[in-house]
């Protein structure tokens, strides 16, 4: 597997940021202890939301895990269970 | 240390329960309340009475302190606070300072273990005392933190608050801690605890780091949108850890949530000290956690980690502190083993 394209995740980090602008939120990448491992966080409205893991769902991972040499995201201060998440997924089939 | 675990302990108090030391003897009620008012200090979780004739370590002892923390239990590191209440408010002790005075001869005594955390009460004394007591803990005992119990005051109160946290600033403290969601007495309302008076200092004071004690179901959910919102305040989870043995259903709920919307990146882990008994529990109690199917399933928390588990237990501490987990290991197998051929 390729080692991930720091640009290319910062390009993709803008273009989701650029997304959620219309909620006032956005993210932005911190470092992450794993190579294969985007990490990120929410910012502005987004911070605290409720509705983080839906976004996590819906736009964030997608947007991530469709390039090369990326296997996972974490998303800082916001986790679900893989019950949740399995959920989540089936639901956007 | 526990399995490769570095355990850095968030709050440990030393504090004295015999009459020794008093500037009165005490009649019951008054026990009562002093117990009382400790054990809600504490996170509600004092094993200890007040007597006459009181164990070494509810003396106070250093060495009574320091064996049941750090050789009778997996503790690698701790931070030692003074309770700055006790000490001036009520003046309980023929030396107000007394608190103080036990607290820093633990970590003084054993610099390679502990962190001194400094304590100033506003309300029992003028600013410019306070100051005083605050510039003192820390230049001349070198504290590295300071904790504050805002019972009579709040902590966005600019004439109160304020002052105590650019001193810490200029004396180059930047962590600073809080005692919240864990009322004293009835001599103040419960909304004084309340964490929202956190949030205009955090976002003055980006420079520091808040700590704040004893996220409990008091104001529970504040706490949890608060500390997911503000990047310096981080949660100390006494009591909610020492709970576990009576309400593991609510631990895990309540653990849950924090990391779900919170992360495990924020939270430390904190015993109280030898006057909550051995650590060791506590210790496994985090070791031992586990978020149960139906909680996932049903509210989404996750399941804990390792990982989470060795960042709650003491990696996270451990970063605030600027302490490097690696070379700390060495030095204290190194100390240990001398401790041992002493012994």
């Amino acid at each position: 597997m390729h080692k991930p394209d720091l640009d290319q995740i910062e390009t993709r980090a803008q273009l989701v940021s650029h997304l959620l602008s219309a909620h006032g939120g956005g993210i932005e990448v911190v470092p992450s202890t794993r190579e294969d491992t985007v990490r990120v966080r929410f910012t502005g409205l987004c911070t605290a939301c409720q509705l983080r893991p839906l976004t996590a769902a819906q736009i964030i991972r997608p947007a991530f895990e469709s390039l090369d040499g990326v296997s996972g995201v974490e998303i800082e201060g916001c986790r679900s269970s893989s019950a949740a998440e399995k959920r989540l997924a089936a639901s956007m089939r | 240390m526990v399995d490769d675990t570095f355990v850095f302990d968030g709050v440990v108090h030393v504090a004295d329960f015999s009459f020794e030391n008093l500037k009165a003897r005490p009649n019951p009620e008054q026990i009562d309340a002093f117990i009382s008012a400790v054990r809600r200090a504490l996170g509600g979780v004092v094993t200890v009475t007040m007597g006459d004739d009181v164990s070494d370590v509810a003396k106070g002892s250093t060495e009574a302190n320091y064996d049941v923390i750090f050789r009778d239990a997996p503790t690698d590191m701790a931070v030692v606070g003074n309770l700055p209440f006790f000490g001036r408010e009520g003046a309980l002790y023929k030396d107000a300072d007394w608190p103080l005075t036990l607290n820093y001869r633990l970590a003084e005594a054993h610099p390679e273990r502990c962190v001194f955390a400094g304590g100033a009460e506003p309300t029992s004394q003028s600013m410019s005392e306070t100051l005083a007591a605050i510039e003192r803990q820390v230049t001349e005992l070198g504290a590295k933190s300071m904790k504050f119990y805002p019972f009579h005051w709040r902590a966005d109160d600019k004439e109160l608050g304020y002052p105590m946290y650019e001193k810490c600033l200029e004396l180059g403290v930047n962590i600073v801690q809080f005692h919240y969601c864990q009322p004293a007495d009835s001599s103040h309302d419960v909304e004084i605890q309340m964490p929202n008076y956190l949030q205009r200092p955090a976002r003055d004071f980006p420079e520091l780091t808040f700590i704040m004690h004893h996220p409990s179901p008091l104001y529970f959910e504040e706490t949890v949108n608060i500390a997911a919102r503000f990047r310096n305040i981080h949660l100390l989870i006494s009591p909610i850890v020492q709970l576990w043995f009576e309400r593991p259903r609510l631990v895990q709920k309540l653990m849950g949530r924090l990391l779900q919307e919170v992360g495990a990146d924020k939270l430390i882990y904190g015993s109280e000290g030898a006057l909550a008994g051995n650590p060791t529990r506590y210790i496994n109690a985090v070791l031992n956690l586990d978020i149960p199917e139906d909680l996932q399933d049903g509210y989404g928390y996750p399941q804990i980690t390792r990982e989470d588990k060795e960042k709650i237990l003491g990696l996270n501490l451990a970063a605030l502190f600027g302490i490097d987990v690696e070379a700390k290991k060495e030095e204290l197998a190194a100390l240990s083993e001398h401790e041992h051929a002493q012994a």
